[in-house]
């Protein structure tokens, strides 16, 4: 019986910490072949600037020296809810040391300490894409990621999106609008 | 003591072990490349390995990008001049928590090998 409180004091001491890697942890699955290729583009940055401002993101940094950009774009969901999460269902009842939520889809939310996006009023779930593009030695490499944030602004998903649709897209879309692809044959 | 005791006492250690935030330490390694060679290959590496450059400024050798893999992990970089080689910085934060300085080697190790200097 004296063995109880001893495990349960143990149990508590372990819980919430969190597991180590073993070295700095990488995308999984890595970023896609097509996110690699190579450009003649002397305009290389421009071109991609271009096609990433069309494509509704907004600058977040950039070094024309180093030839790296970075980029975000922003999109509301609408009547999302995190797959992984059902206790509490989309915008209702109430959520330990989140805050509390209102309402179904005219979601009064109150959030405390939140990141970035703190509650508000009718705020509406968001995705966050980001995107950073490196020219470097004659080559074009990008990496991506999707972060998803509920009503109350707190991070529900976020993964690696270096993925093969959005690297040809793009690609497909830099070898158009190149310079080099207007050269006569 | 009763079992209520031992519960508090359990939440406490609980608390003060998980809570403790220990300073940022980076990792240093020395390179016989460039500057500026060396600074192009890191960001190129973080690249590589699916990180989102959010920031880098080659004049101030500084870069920061981030990996949107649970609990979240952001990494710093700073090539500085060391006699005519380099000097790279870098160091980790897993969420909130800073990442073991030692767990930074391999990623060393694979920028030696992209500049073509391992052993």
């Amino acid at each position: 019986m004296k063995s109880i409180p001893i495990s349960l004091t143990c149990l508590l001491a372990l819980a919430g910490c969190q597991v180590t890697p073993d070295r700095l942890p990488q995308a999984e699955p890595a970023p896609s072949a097509a996110c690699y290729f190579p450009t003649a583009d002397e305009q290389a940055l421009e071109t991609s600037v271009d096609i990433l401002t069309e494509w509704g993101f907004t600058l977040t940094s950039t070094d024309t020296t180093l030839g790296l950009i970075s980029a975000s774009r922003e999109r509301e969901l609408h009547g999302y809810y995190d797959p992984y999460d059902n206790a509490y269902g989309y915008g209702r009842g109430m959520r330990m040391f989140g805050g509390l939520g209102i309402g179904g889809s005219s979601g009064i939310g109150f959030g405390f300490g939140g990141v970035g996006f703190g509650g508000g009023i009718g705020q509406q779930p968001v995705e966050v894409e980001r995107v950073s593009l490196f020219i470097n030695d004659a080559h074009v490499r990008i990496s991506r990621d999707i972060r998803r944030f509920d009503h109350l602004g707190d991070l529900r998903e976020s993964y690696s999106a270096s993925n093969d649709d959005f690297c040809r897209r793009f690609q497909a879309t830099f070898e158009q609008s190149s310079p080099a692809a207007e050269r006569p044959l | 003591m009763k079992l209520r005791h031992w519960l508090v006492v359990g939440l406490l250690a609980g608390l003060t072990g998980c809570a403790t935030t220990t300073p940022l330490e980076p990792r240093e390694l020395v390179y016989a490349t460039p500057v500026d060679e060396t600074f192009r290959e890191a960001v190129d590496l973080m690249v590589e390995q699916g990180y989102v450059v959010r920031h880098a400024d080659i004049a101030l050798g500084r870069a920061e990008a981030s990996l949107a893999r649970w609990p979240g992990y952001r990494l710093q970089l700073q090539v500085s001049e060391e006699g005519s080689g380099s000097r790279v910085r870098v160091s980790a934060l897993s969420g909130n928590q800073p990442l073991e300085p030692y767990l930074l080697d391999p990623w060393l190790v694979a920028l030696q090998h992209k500049l073509g200097v391992a052993p």
